[in-house]
């Protein structure tokens, strides 16, 4: 038997004594013992062979029969092929015009009270076109437009963003009222969030927020120093004012008084600022239930941009934070980063995506013009407008963009063994990097392979000295996990 | 697997899927029911239906392969071992002469 090894689907992380082998068309991953490790060392070395010749070379240390078994079982993973695969049809995979919508962004105001350097937004004080503030008109078309193309979904969310959302409470309050009445005749439950800098909260608008159980996300960047070095106020005379000040005492109002849901703080990182076990204590501190870390998007040259340098800060970072998870894990004690719970979800799930993420699939945004973008990232990117809510979603340019981007169209991908979980990266940090958001993220692979690995040992770990923590503490409740595990 | 365990929910999942396909597998015949060895049809050599195609719930499986309608076949071992008798060899016109046989009845 002709036998044709992939290294695209075996990758091999060592965890003490063991190996895991990860088979990556599946993203399964199983305890090898000394048979199947010597049968993939001899693949790796003889990427073409035959059964007969690896059970000779193998012979005096595991019998024919052994061998046969482990080789079998690799052709099952698609570690070994035994024939030429057939050529795979690049288009179309998707099309979205039969695709349901599940989430949609709405960009209530399109203006911040904050001037953070390092804001994806094009301008800092009002970006592109839209107008200032979305009006009711727009919003309620826009909650329309979400009924209609929900399909069969039970539930649907509104995600209210901005600029800073806060500053169109009024219009927030609107559009909660319309889309539970809307829900009530449709029969499908309605689930609001927001992502805000938090600088605006009153306890009038966190009752709102109790009463509605909104999911929040309070953009904060850590304890003073870090925070105020790029989350700025711009004063009238052009200076930069530190905003965490003002923060702190609503935050603190905020997590005493909204009990509904978990909080969420979310972290940009940025260079400098890329000590990630104080971030997390000072803001876990604080009471946010989970700390989510991102590493910044910025073009070549950008002051606050990571360099591989920084990326490796951060990465330490993330480890040193994922021992203190996994001693606490051990007490049966959950620890909110985000990040790795998000990673062992996936690994525990055997995730395996086509797409890096949801947008432009069950996930739309809407200016306050009513054009429709990819995602929250993208309003004013003219090159990723599709359609307006009141004119209609432009199907054959989404489907364009969406197999493009589709995992199985970037080679590189193809080669990588975390294409499951990964499928590339973020469409808009593409964007910002190549000018293209179909292109995968070449600098953050090295970043992510070695991450993810991190992550096997801590779910190994986790499994086998506190065998069902990954289920009760990490899966329940996660949004992210698939339903049949929570 | 022998050689791998699984580790992750996936893996058990791929197990699971794989373990099912392989009984269906082990069903397969090399090429039609003439090259097996087939101690009759309607019985097997003990008298009894076991393991049989004749049975209609062994007719179901063996009817997804290439051997088809055993049960229009007599039981050329145990009931009816002469009912080809009449053919010589397995010419065009032959089969014609096969016997129709019916069950005994006491």
């Amino acid at each position: 038997m002709e036998l044709q090894f992939r290294p695209e689907n075996a990758h091999a992380v060592a965890y003490g004594e063991r190996t895991i082998l990860v088979a990556a068309k599946s993203m399964s991953l199983f305890v090898m013992d000394p048979v199947s490790d010597a049968v993939l060392f001899y693949a790796k070395a003889h990427p073409r062979s035959t059964l007969e010749r690896i059970t000779q070379e193998l012979a005096g240390r595991f019998s024919p029969e052994e061998v046969a078994e482990t080789v079998r079982e690799f052709v099952k993973l698609h570690i070994f092929m035994t024939e030429q695969p057939k050529p795979k049809p690049i288009l179309p995979v998707v099309d979205i015009e039969h695709f349901p919508l599940g989430s949609l962004v709405l960009n209530v105001a399109n203006k911040c009270n904050l001037h953070c350097t390092y804001c994806y937004e094009p301008e800092n004080a009002k970006y592109g076109p839209s107008p200032v503030q979305m009006d009711w008109d727009m919003a309620r078309t826009s909650v329309d437009f979400l009924f209609q193309r929900a399909g069969k979904n039970r539930e649907v969310n509104l995600i209210f963003f901005g600029g800073e959302a806060l500053l169109n409470f009024k219009l927030m309050r609107e559009v909660v009222a319309y889309a539970e009445e809307k829900g009530g005749e449709c029969g499908k439950k309605v689930e609001f969030s927001l992502t805000t800098n938090g600088t605006l909260l009153t306890d009038e608008i966190i009752d709102f927020f109790q009463e509605h159980r909104f999911g929040l996300t309070v953009s904060m960047d850590g304890p003073k120093d870090l925070h105020d070095r790029r989350r700025s106020f711009l004063t009238n005379r052009g200076e930069r004012k530190g905003s965490y000040d003002l923060l702190l005492p609503r935050v603190k109002r905020l997590l005493q008084r909204y009990n509904a849901r978990p909080v969420v703080a979310r972290v940009t990182v940025t260079k400098g600022s890329v000590a990630i076990a104080r971030i997390y204590d000072h803001l876990s501190g604080l009471g946010f239930f989970e700390v989510g870390f991102s590493p910044v998007t910025a073009k070549n040259g950008e002051e606050y941009g990571l360099e591989p340098a920084d990326l490796r800060q951060v990465l330490a970072g993330f480890k040193e934070l994922g021992r203190l998870y996994v001693e606490r894990a051990l007490r049966n004690q959950y620890t909110g980063f985000s990040n790795l719970s998000t990673l062992l979800t996936d690994i525990h799930a055997g995730t395996n995506k086509l797409f890096p993420c949801g947008a432009g699939l069950g996930l739309l945004d809407v200016d306050g013009n009513g054009d429709v973008y990819l995602c929250h990232r993208f309003p004013g990117t003219e090159e990723h407008k599709y359609g307006n809510v009141k004119e209609g979603l432009q199907y054959d340019r989404l489907n364009e963009f969406l197999n493009g981007a589709h995992v199985d169209n970037k080679p590189v991908c193809q080669t990588c063994w975390i294409r499951g979980i990964c499928g590339g990266g973020c469409y808009h940090e593409a964007y910002t990097q190549f000018g293209d958001g179909a292109l995968p993220n070449l600098h953050y692979c090295d970043f992510l392979r070695e991450w993810t690995e991190y992550g096997i040992g801590v779910y190994m770990e986790l499994q086998e000295k506190n065998p069902g923590f990954v289920e009760t503490y990490v899966l329940r409740g996660r949004g992210d996990a698939p339903k049949e595990l929570t | 697997m022998k050689h791998l365990k699984a580790a992750n929910h996936k893996a058990e999942m791929v197990e699971t899927a794989q373990a099912a396909q392989e009984d269906v597998v082990g069903m397969a015949m090399p090429s039609g029911c003439t090259t097996i060895f087939n101690p009759g049809w309607e019985a097997n050599m003990w008298g009894g239906t076991n393991g049989m195609c004749a049975p209609m719930e062994a007719d179901l499986l063996s009817c997804a392969n290439v051997c088809w309608w055993p049960a229009q076949v007599p039981d050329s071992l145990q009931s009816s071992p002469e009912w080809a008798k009449a053919c010589s060899g397995m010419n065009q016109e032959d089969w014609k002469n096969f016997e129709v046989v019916f069950p005994k009845v006491d």
